[in-house]
């Protein structure tokens, strides 16, 4: 991964397209449960590489390059979120037609306006959780909290959702 | 205690990633990087320092919950990063942009009155709309103000209120099949 950083900070276009290769579709995705619009998430990521080139990280340890662009991708869908503010853009969030099975896709629609009530904190804390699928101890350093505080901030969440679906 | 679940949470977790696999799709590595290096100064938007400020300092919380005969109008702005909802009728909508929509005006039927204090949109009357054929549980419109627009361009004429699981689906006969702005499950290709 230092090597990919040098790289990087020396402009290598293969280095930059190797990390694009490994981590963008994380980005995007995390991004997307942010801000809720797959082009809002794809512009955030987007930003993301663009800092890095601009100014690669001065990580001690290079192995967590890809938590600060999450970070990175993660603060941008929360701004973009709160500039556009206009409600879950549906067409991308439950448009069904990679799903061929009707009730998944009616499910996801539920899951899609019970995320959209949650904060964009909380849709960031399950998306790294259940989408990056990053342990809770690393999801707790990474946002300044215990471990045990980001499992139970996780488990609250999914009761949350659960009793927001159930009700719904 | 650790990261193991209950096979209820389990599902919902599952759920959750096949939500963000769904949404979105693998972007070409050579399309974003030649993007990323084509903007590489210009990309970063800074904001003035003073912008940057903890949400939660600066964040006002309005709840705003106006009933007006069977309308409610629930606008919740939690550092503004809630996504915007509807409750009509004790139903609760999701506010969505819908750019190309267009519907003719007999296409619509006042469904209830409602009042709207900014939820970032301008709207041109306080009622909001069923569509014909459409189950009004489902999706409710209303009127925008002329002209307005986001970063993405021209919000168009209306806001939907969408509930329930098909989406634009439902309305896919108002939408312009050959816009790009049209939802993909409404376009010709």
């Amino acid at each position: 991964m230092k090597a990919l950083l040098d790289g990087v900070a020396a402009g290598d276009r293969a280095a930059v397209t190797q990390l694009v290769e490994a981590f963008d579709q994380d980005l995007v995705r995390l991004a997307f449960v942010i801000a809720g619009n797959r082009e809002l998430a794809e512009d955030s990521a987007q930003k993301a590489w663009e800092r890095l080139l601009r100014k690669p990280p001065a990580l001690r340890d290079p192995g967590k390059l890809k938590a600060w662009l999450l970070t990175v991708t993660a603060n941008e869908a929360r701004q973009t979120g709160r500039r556009h503010r206009r409600g879950l853009e549906l067409e991308s969030a439950t448009t069904p037609p990679r799903s061929t099975d009707p009730e998944m896709s009616a499910g996801l629609m539920d899951l899609a306006n019970a995320l959209a009530r949650l904060s964009a904190d909380d849709r960031e804390l399950l998306a790294l959780r259940f989408v990056v699928e990053m342990p809770s101890a690393d999801i707790g350093a990474h946002l300044g909290m215990s471990p045990e505080g980001a499992r139970t901030r996780i488990h609250r969440l999914l009761q949350r959702l659960r009793k927001d679906l159930t009700d719904g | 205690m650790d990261d193991r679940l209950s096979a209820v949470d389990q599902d919902l977790a599952y759920r959750i990633k096949a939500l963000a696999f769904q949404g979105t799709y693998p972007r070409d590595p050579v399309t974003v990087v030649d993007k990323a290096f084509a903007r590489p100064t210009a990309g970063w938007r800074g904001r003035p320092r003073w912008l940057r400020l903890p949400a939660a300092a600066v964040a006002v919380v309005i709840v705003l919950a106006v009933s007006v005969g069977t309308v409610e109008v629930l606008t919740k702005q939690f550092e503004s990063s809630q996504l915007a909802s509807a409750r009509v009728k004790n139903l609760d909508y999701t506010v969505a942009v819908a750019r190309s929509f267009d519907a003719p005006v007999d296409a619509l039927t006042r469904y209830a009155e409602t009042t709207i204090v900014d939820q970032g949109f301008a709207f041109a009357g306080l009622a909001a709309y069923s569509i014909r054929g459409v189950d009004p549980s489902q999706i409710l419109v209303m009127k925008l103000a002329p002209d307005q627009r986001d970063d993405a361009g021209p919000l168009g004429s209306y806001i939907l209120l969408v509930r329930g699981p098909d989406g634009f689906a439902l309305i896919c006969a108002y939408f312009d099949p050959a816009s790009e702005a049209t939802p993909r499950v409404c376009r010709t290709s």
